[in-house]
């Protein structure tokens, strides 16, 4: 190797240095970034209620969304989405990894099953296992001091309950389900 | 060789960093997805575990509804709710086998502790009809009389029964302590109206009953009715009389009742009760504690009006057409607008009707009689007094309620079929006194 850089004229060895200097700052520069913004890209891109209700059985789910207050019903349009609740906030490769699980998961479930006989009301009583407060208290992350003095509260941040925030909060995401599943469930 | 060892290197960091990210994952979730309530008693404070441990024996009923609550679930437990101020007037001083207990206790929980958590419920409740229950019978002269003087009939030692044993279970009263506990005059009642020693006023576990305090409870109609029944307002019979209750009754069992605050809807069950309704949040409407708001009149007045005044100890308080607006919102998530619109229509005539061919023309001979000093001075042994109480207090009610609910054998054959026999009656007894100047005996 070294004996064949030692045989090349001056201008190869210049003409190779810049070869060198240009793949390096692709690599090292242009592919992290491009990695970056496609990566960011299809993070956000696959996080909201038009991603999610891009497939019919989530349809219903989206627009009993935008009909409850943390889906923009609410008079400043301040608006969660998805997955501000439907995915862990406890720290980014967490974040990614379920990402990735639940949402090829889901592809693979709406792709090879037949999803118009799911008992969505039933599934209420699983919450717990669908939201996170690590992405509750993301956003409400001064709750704990704004209720100091509330008993069930304190009791949570305490940690002497195993309740998480939809345990009590169950009615924070989506509005009038019943006539929304309905609704897709006669629409042609 | 060498390529083999390079090969078995690459594998084996492969495996470390996917074991490495299933571990981050599964500990992410696992500090997200914990089962769901364990055993509360576990984590109670140690004050909390001595009332459960004791009362467990005692009354093992109290803990038993407790026990199955969102309240034991969240630890909000006993002395969340019945530790007071050592100074309150509540605290209850020297309780016998309770020396070792270091904090101050109360029997009785005012609507107050309950707003520490349910603030709304309770602000709404404060604005709604159920605020006056108690407050508004408190200075009425005619019905104390007719409690004491008349049901009593004035006996020196028991003339109280009627009113503490009737009127006070469901209206409520003013509470009277002395040394913390409550007077037998006072306590128990389930009166809604209640009226505590800090004027506070109410009483949630008139329909969330203790110490379940279910919200599945107070969205059934038996919840309103043990309250709301017989001669006088027979809101129960009337919806039992009703469409709506015939389907209740059939299949009510089987529906969900419990839905999320706000999401109890159409296909949870297949007709409203009571609390659909008044309360509900239905549809786009939010749910309230103000079971005034969705109302346009008052039906239970001696004349109906419509209501006009945000003030919670009036009889009109609310807002008429607003409610009315409301409650045709709840009518329309099964009904067309067509319907509402038609089932108001011949309610409000029926209301007019009684409100102008009966109760107009019956005020006006009373009056007419009263200054012609032709009433008995005890309304209570006069033929036209008593029916023309019927008249207002019973018949015309439940002309006016069963119309207005869809109950049409209370709205005919025990109201408006009633309403022209007293009518008939009072005309026959006011034309004889005009004529013979005198009250007959």
């Amino acid at each position: 190797m070294v004996d064949r850089w030692k045989r090349l004229s001056k201008g190869q060895k210049l003409l190779a240095t810049l070869a060198f200097a240009v793949l390096f700052l692709i690599a090292v520069v242009a592919l992290p970034a491009a990695a970056w913004v496609i990566g960011t890209e299809s993070i956000s891109g696959t996080s909201d209620a038009e991603f999610c209700g891009g497939c019919h059985t989530m349809q219903p789910f989206t627009e009993a969304n935008a009909d409850n207050t943390h889906g923009g019903d609410n008079q400043w349009g301040i608006k969660a989405e998805c997955v501000d609740c439907h995915l862990p906030h406890d720290n980014a490769l967490n974040y990614l990894v379920s990402k990735v699980r639940r949402g090829t998961y889901d592809i693979w479930y709406q792709t090879f099953h037949d999803t118009s006989d799911i008992d969505w009301k039933a599934k209420d009583d699983d919450r717990e296992e669908f939201l996170f407060d690590s992405g509750c208290l993301t956003c409400h992350d001064q709750l704990e001091s704004a209720t100091a003095g509330l008993p069930p509260h304190d009791n949570y941040f305490a940690g002497v309950t195993e309740s998480k925030c939809v345990t009590c909060h169950n009615n924070v995401g989506h509005s009038n389900i019943n006539k929304y599943l309905l609704e897709h469930k006669y629409r042609p | 060789m060498k390529r083999h060892r390079w090969r078995t290197g690459l594998w084996a960091a492969a495996l470390i960093v996917v074991l490495a990210l299933a571990a981050i994952a599964c500990s992410g979730d696992a500090s997200d997805e914990g089962e769901v309530a364990g055993d509360p008693l576990a984590e109670l404070t140690d004050e909390a575990k001595g009332c459960v441990e004791c009362h467990a024996t005692e009354t093992p009923g109290i803990v038993a509804d407790w026990d199955e609550s969102p309240h034991a679930m969240e630890a909000v437990s006993c002395v969340d709710c019945h530790e007071v101020a050592p100074d309150s007037p509540l605290s209850i001083p020297d309780i016998e086998d309770h020396e070792d207990v270091g904090i101050a206790v109360a029997t009785l929980v005012a609507p107050n502790t309950c707003a520490e958590c349910h603030e709304d419920q309770v602000a709404e409740f404060n604005m709604s009809g159920h605020y006056r229950a108690a407050l508004q019978i408190e200075p009425k002269a005619g019905l104390e009389a007719l409690k004491t003087v008349h049901e009593g009939q004035n006996h020196p030692e028991f003339s109280r029964a009627p009113d503490t044993t009737g009127c006070v279970q469901c209206h409520g009263t003013r509470v009277e302590i002395e040394n913390g506990r409550a007077s037998a005059d006072t306590y128990p009642s389930s009166g809604i109206g209640t009226i505590w020693p800090d004027e506070s006023v109410g009483n949630c576990a008139v329909c969330h009953t203790r110490h379940a305090f279910e919200k599945a409870e107070a969205r059934k109609p038996e919840a309103c009715a043990s309250c709301h029944l017989g001669p006088d307002h027979p809101d129960i019979e009337i919806y039992e009389n009703s469409k709506h209750g015939q389907i209740y009754a059939t299949e009510g069992e089987e529906w969900e009742w419990d839905s999320p605050t706000d999401e109890w809807e159409p296909g949870d069950y297949r007709a409203p009760t009571c609390a659909t309704c008044h309360m509900s949040g239905i549809g786009d409407l939010t749910t309230t504690h103000n079971i005034s708001e969705r109302l346009y009149w008052n039906l239970w007045a001696p004349r109906s009006e419509v209501r006009n005044t945000p003030d919670p100890m009036s009889g009109l308080t609310g807002d008429g057409p607003a409610g009315r607006e409301l409650m045709k919102t709840v009518c329309s998530e099964c009904h067309s607008d067509d319907l509402a619109d038609k089932f108001f229509e011949t309610g409000d005539e029926a209301v007019q009707l009684y409100n102008e061919a009966y109760y107009d023309p019956a005020i006006a001979m009373k009056t007419d009689l009263a200054e012609r000093g032709l009433l008995k001075e005890n309304p209570w042994a006069d033929e036209f007094q008593i029916t023309y109480y019927y008249l207002w207090h019973h018949e015309g009610r439940r002309a006016r309620q069963g119309s207005l609910m869809g109950g049409p054998d209370w709205a005919h054959w025990h109201g408006f079929f009633d309403l022209q026999q007293d009518i008939y009656k009072l005309q026959d007894i006011y034309n004889n006194r005009i004529e013979t100047g005198e009250i007959e005996s």
